[in-house]
Formats: structure tokens, sequence, C-alpha cells
């Protein structure tokens, strides 16, 4: 009943405009095309665009082809009697490039045949240009990325990495296609990193984050390997279509060829002390040698004029000579020796009272005082009972060297002072009220066979004092001013002494 | 003929024992200095006949001492004999050439050794500038 109804209506006069109205002005390419492949009708979109095709056949309407296309969705409408559906590239009545998608839809016949293929199609050029145009963006911005001197990783807010760079890759031997194993950023990253990325991907704003422009830190490849890296952390907001979260991305550099030419620089300043050191070393054989050769020909003279005071003197010569030697050799033993620190937890205050008791008589009778000022904290601290013990006792005996040189009649004292900085470094402090130290002479302090003790010192007292506390990973420095005093600072770093 | 004298300065003791052992083994007589400042005064005082002089030394170099000598009308007749050594070697040569160098209007020492002493060396170069020395004299006394 409702079936004849329709068939009536569909028949009707004006359910005939209807359909033409729609058949000429819908925005969309139509065209009727029999069984040999000719247009037997075309719309108005269909002429605008590749114009009056009548009797023509489809694929010369269409891309302006001798032959058949291939697939031809006519004839697979034919064939199959089912639409089909295909993206197509033809050519206006222009001579331009227009892309379209197709549909073909069987027409039947009163008896059921199909007579005719209904080709539909939306004209897609513009979208295809978009999308073209977006995959050129995204081609230029790969490069951009992957030929960047600069490593690059993205982490979501879930913590995993998303993105990898070409050369995040290679720095930290990834491959391509192991990036989503890699969730563990608690092994990726040091400690510290770790916790200022943690802080990060929980943070509302964006703007409560501050990080350091550049930080020298490590990252660990998948080797286990930690290589050194100087390492940016930026953040920001991603949009949809893409998941809406905060991304982290982590920018690096790898520092490895760095490290190595520093290493060489460091050989080579090493070659060029060695160098001084022997030029240095040749000199105060010579000072000793000229004293030798002094005392013996004073000695021989003596003799000859059996005077007795001369022989002593001259006897006195030789023996300082040969103890000059003596320690010279010992220092350079003590220097040359490659020497691991055996770091142990002591007590700065003992080590303090055993270097006083070591001087203080001496000190003494040459008139200047030795005093002890630590700090009330009775802490322990890690350092090399031996090694410390040598850089006080060289520290000391300069300074009562400072204190009796000094022309000005005053209480010369000589302060042993311990203090913890706010980082918790160990600092050791010798403070005399001599001399001081030229400004000229404050730069060479730390150079092999320095000494303005002429041939009294060997001058390597403070140079090895100070591979003593490099050796510990601290610093030493000095302050002085001439005619006031100097004061000698070690400062021995306590973190990580633990382990 | 009076013996020569001889002032020794320098800031070593042991320098000074040896210098003043072998040179009054030499025949003459010696006296000394351990600095610049006791140096000038001595050599006031005692007028010797030559000095033999460090250059590095604390409180006045021998450069300073030797300017000063050779600025005094009554002192500059003394010869100077540079006798250095204490220091790289080079950087005390340099250091008295460049003295020497940027103030030519005083003359050069009239000896340069260099430490450590060679006794023999030593001896000539004084015995040479004190013959130089007397026949001058004696020139200047006969005519």
């Amino acid at each position: 009943m409702t079936r004849k109804f329709l068939k009536k209506e569909f028949y009707a006069p004006e359910k005939e405009e209807e359909f033409r109205t729609l058949f000429e002005n819908v925005p969309a390419i139509i065209a009727l095309i029999d069984k040999s492949y000719r247009i037997i009708k075309a719309n108005r979109c269909f002429e605008n665009i590749f114009g009056n095709q009548m009797g023509e056949f489809c694929f010369q309407a269409f891309k302006g082809w001798k032959e058949k296309c291939s697939p031809c969705p006519v004839e697979n409408t034919f064939l199959q009697g089912t639409l089909q559906v295909y993206e197509e590239l033809g050519r206006t009545k222009e001579g331009q490039d227009i892309y379209y998608l197709v549909y073909s839809a069987p027409i039947h016949n009163r008896k059921g045949e199909i007579q005719y293929a209904l080709e539909m199609a939306i004209d897609l050029t513009e979208r295809r240009i978009l999308e073209k145009k977006l995959q050129a963006n995204w081609f230029f911005l790969q490069n951009i990325i992957d030929f960047s001197p600069c490593a690059i990783l993205a982490i979501n807010e879930g913590g995993e990495v998303i993105f990898f760079n070409r050369l995040a890759r290679e720095i930290l031997g990834y491959l391509p296609s192991e990036i989503k194993h890699i969730y563990e950023l608690e092994t990726l990253f040091p400690k510290k990193i770790f916790a200022v990325i943690k802080n990060l991907l929980e943070s509302r704003n964006l703007h409560d984050f501050s990080f350091p422009i550049a930080q020298e830190t490590w990252l660990r490849s998948k080797m286990g390997e930690k290589v050194p890296v100087r390492l940016y952390l930026r953040a920001f907001f991603q949009e949809p279509p893409l998941p809406a979260e905060k991304v982290t991305l982590v920018f690096f550099e790898d520092l490895r060829s760095f490290k190595a030419l520093e290493q060489q620089k460091i050989q080579a300043e090493k070659m060029a002390i060695v160098g001084q050191t022997i030029a240095g070393f040749a000199h105060g054989i010579k000072n000793i040698v000229t004293g030798l050769e002094g005392g013996a020909y004073v000695v021989q003279s003596a003799l000859k004029k059996k005077d007795e005071s001369l022989l002593e003197k001259g006897w006195e010569m030789v023996e300082r000579n040969v103890e000059k030697i003596s320690h010279l050799t010992k220092d350079l033993l003590n220097y040359s020796r490659a020497r691991i620190p055996d770091v142990k937890l002591n007590n700065p205050q003992e080590l303090l009272r055993e270097v006083y008791n070591l001087f203080s008589p001496k000190a003494e009778k040459g008139g200047v005082q030795i005093i002890i000022e630590s700090s009330p904290e009775m802490k322990k601290a890690y350092f090399d009972p031996q090694g410390i013990h040598t850089c006080l006792t060289n520290l000391i005996s300069n300074a009562l060297d400072a204190c009796q040189q000094d022309p000005e009649p005053k209480n010369h004292r000589v302060i042993l002072r311990s203090s913890w900085t706010a980082e918790g470094s160990l600092v050791l402090e010798v403070e005399d009220n001599g001399v001081g130290i030229p400004v000229e002479d404050q730069r060479k302090l730390f150079r092999s066979f320095f000494s303005t003790k002429g041939t009294a010192g060997t001058g390597l007292g403070l140079l090895i004092t100070q591979k003593i506390v490099q050796e510990h990973g601290g610093t030493i420095t000095v302050e002085s001013h001439p005619g006031q005093g100097s004061i000698f600072r070690l400062i021995l770093p306590q973190e990580g002494k633990e382990s | 003929m009076d013996r020569k004298k001889i002032l020794v300065i320098d800031d070593e003791p042991d320098v000074l024992t040896f210098l003043t052992t072998f040179l009054e083994d030499c025949g003459f007589e010696t006296c000394t200095a351990l600095n610049g400042e006791e140096g000038w005064e001595k050599i006031i005082k005692e007028r010797p006949d030559l000095i033999c002089l460090d250059i590095l030394m604390p409180r006045k170099t021998g450069v300073k001492l030797y300017g000063q000598i050779r600025k005094d009308k009554n002192l500059r007749k003394i010869p100077v004999i540079i006798i250095t050594g204490l220091g790289p070697s080079q950087y005390a040569a340099c250091e008295f050439k460049k003295f020497i160098h940027q103030r030519s209007a005083v003359p050069p020492p009239d000896g340069y050794l260099e430490k450590p002493i060679d006794r023999e060396t030593l001896f000539k170069t004084i015995t040479q500038i004190l013959e130089r020395q007397t026949s001058c004299a004696s020139v200047a006394n006969s005519q």
C-alpha cells in the first residue's frame, strides 16, 4: 500500500522538476554514463568544470585520456552492480589538475538490467593542496628536527617518552622502533633532573617552574653508559586534535667530544708542567751543588789553615746542603707518587691538635703563638688524615716563616681554624699575621718550584698541598695582604663521600 | 802594597762564607752584607776596593743598589762584579739586561758572573779589574 503510493508520488510531474533541479544545482559533479563509456547526461557543475562533453567517452571527458582508466569505476559498476568509490585525478577544461572523490552507482531499466552508471563526484582539489602543504611543512619541520645539532626528546604527562629526534636516538643508542619501550625515566636521567621533570609533569602552571638555562649533567644510554650532556628543559601545552596535555621537551648536547678535548688539554698542560718541573728541578739541584762545592772548599781551606771555627762553618754548609737534597728528593717523591687518598671519617679537631703539638714548641722559640679556633660543631669529616696532615704542616711552616721574615715588631701568631660551609664542606684555614705575599707572587704560588725562600725552600710545598687537596675533590685558595698576613683555605667537599 | 778590600753582598750566608774564605785565601781582605740596605751602609763605612753583588735579594735588590752606587759621585768608581744565579738564571739575566738597557746613562758593571761560581774565573775577573784600576790610578798620579 505504502509502496504503491510512493511509486505514484515518484512519477508525479512536480517530483520530476524537484529531481531535475537537484540534478542540475547540487554542488557536485554528476554524469550519467552508458555501457560504452559515453556520457549521456551531465549536470551544470560538470559542465562548469569539464565543459560540454555530451557523447564523449568518460575517460576523455574527465581526464583527457584516449583509453579507459584502470581500474574503471564505470566498468566495475556494470560488472558488480554495486556502488563504487574511487579517488581520481582528472583534468579541467582549463587543463588544470582536479582531485575528486567519485561514487559510481548502477541505474537499472525496467527489466532490472544495469543500463547506466551514475557518477557523482566531489572536488577535493583544495583539500589535497592543503594536505600537500601540510605534508611539505611537516617534512620541513622533520628535517629541522632531525638535522638539528641538538638532541631532542619529548615526554608526555604520563611520563612516557613520545618522541626522539635522530640525534637523540644516536647519542643514546636507541633504534626508532625502541622509542616506545623507554618508560623508565628514572634510569634515563640522573636523580636531580628526574625530580625536576617529575615536578614539571605534576605542576599545573608552566610558570612556577624554573630551571637553569643549561645544565651540565649526564643521560644514561641504552648500553648503560653515562653520556655527558648539556641539558635544557621546556614545557608546553599540546592542543587537540592531539591529546590535550602538557609535553616536556628535553634538549641536549653531547659533550663527549668536548670532554675528550678537555682531557687532551689537561694532558698538554701536564706535559708543559713536566718541562717546567725538570727546569726547576735542575735549578734546585744546581743551587745545592753550589752549596756543597762551597762547603767542601771551606772545609779544605780550614783544614789547611787549621782554623777550627771555619772548619765548623764549612762542615755545617755541607750538612745543610745534604739535608736540602734529602728534602728535595722526599718532596719530589711525594709529588710524583700517584697516591689515592685514603679517605676516612675523621675528627678535624684531633688533626689540628696533632699539628699544633708538632709545631708549637718550635714556634714559641721563634716568638710565634699558635692558636686553634674550631667551630663548636664537633662533626667528623671525610678526608685522608695523612694527606691533610701533610697539607697543614706545609701551610704552618710557611706561616711560621712568614712571621719570622716580618720585620715589624708585633705579636706574631698563626691561627688554625676549622669550620663548615653552608653546603656542608669542611673548611680548614691557616692564618698568619706575617709579611704577606706580594701581589705579583700570589699568582705564582702553586707553580712548581716557586719559592721566595731562596735555597731554603724546595718550592714544592704548596704544589704538593694543592695536589692532595685536588685529590680530595677540594680547592685551595689564598688571601694575602703584604704587610698584614695571609690566609690559606682548604675546602674539602663532603657530599657523596659516604658511599 | 795594601791588601785590597772586597765587599761581598749576598742574602745567602753559605755563599758569603764560601766567597770570603776563598777571597781571603787569595790574599784579599773581606767584609760582607746580607742585603742591599746593609750593603749600602758597608760601602760607605768600609770603602771597599771592589764589590761582589748578588741581584735577587730581599730589601733593596742588587739592581737598585747598583744604580745607587753608580749615581754617587764619590762611590761610582768602585768596580762592581755582579754574581747572580738565584732564581732561574735567565730571569736574573733578563732583569739585569733590561735595567742596563733602560738606563743607558748607567755604565755596565765591571764583571758579570753566574752561579755556581767558578773560583778560577772569579779570581781572574777580580785581579784583571783591580790591575786595570791600579794602572789607571798610577797614570793619573804620574800626570
